[in-house]
């Protein structure tokens, strides 16, 4: 980003597309249950990766979800004293008028997250879009956390849950 | 002990993630029940066993020493966000 085009407007920070694009298999005989634990086996062993670049962009036609994930990291720490923060991904409006959509139901980036964001990417629209490494493709709206997680020093071992973050508008 | 909040590591298991960039980890908790999700390759520490970066949250003497840390935010959908493991499994950072 230039000095001319900052990433962030008035309420967002806008983050690009990185190259690598996760696809899944089309075709296989599956089906998941979701009450398994944890279906990252699953997705691991039924989707592929592909690199993009700007002379070759990946192709979504309408109605394939594709994952990807910002080239951007970011990193949420947690601190005793704070501010801290946690924030939302949403889409951009103009490739929502294509029929692109960046999230599903998962727009949350907890606090004390550090990474790339991964987009869950749907063409809702009729026309196939090009996906470009670089390419602007969700924004970052960033709330702040009131108070820190702590734990009831009597109930150890698997049995107690870290309270108190919660989520407030930003002032 | 550490500070509360303050970054530490513990013993985890990691496998390829979906991308590049991520690693599937696998944390025990003392209970015995695992907890695994997908975390961005900077949060481990390459090792016998690897190491992951976690929050300290608070420890107990009784009936052993025991510490409670917070898994990395990537974490929060899966089943649990923080784990209770042996104080003498946790290393500064």
């Amino acid at each position: 980003m230039t000095a001319a085009e900052p990433p962030f407007n008035t309420s967002a920070i806008d983050l690009t597309l990185g190259d690598e694009i996760l696809v899944p298999d089309k075709g296989a005989n599956i089906t998941f249950a979701l009450k398994e634990q944890f279906s990252s086996r699953f997705l691991e062993r039924n989707w592929r990766a592909v690199k993009i670049r700007e002379d070759q962009p990946f192709k979504l036609e309408p109605n394939r979800l594709v994952l990807g994930r910002t080239a951007e990291s970011i990193e949420f720490p947690l601190s005793s004293t704070g501010p801290n923060y946690c924030a939302r991904v949403e889409g951009r409006s103009s490739n929502a008028r294509l029929g692109l959509v960046v999230h599903l139901t998962a727009p949350t980036i907890h606090a004390n997250f550090k990474g790339t964001v991964t987009l869950e990417m749907v063409n809702f629209g009729v026309y196939p879009l090009e996906l470009t490494p670089g390419i602007k493709i969700c924004q970052l709206v960033i709330e702040t956390v009131d108070g820190v997680p702590t734990v009831v020093p009597s109930q150890f071992r698997g049995q107690s849950a870290p309270q108190g973050l919660t989520a407030s508008s930003a002032p | 002990m550490p500070d509360q909040l303050s970054l530490v590591y513990i013993p985890c298991e990691i496998k390829a993630g979906m991308f590049s960039t991520e690693y599937t980890v696998t944390v025990r908790d003392l209970s015995g029940e695992t907890i695994s999700f997908f975390a961005d390759r900077g949060l481990v520490r390459d090792g016998q066993p690897p190491l992951l970066r976690v929050h300290f949250l608070g420890a107990d003497e009784r009936p052993e020493p025991v510490a409670v840390v917070l898994l990395p935010g990537s974490a929060m959908d899966a089943d649990r966000r923080y784990v209770s493991v042996r104080q003498d499994e946790v290393v500064a950072a």
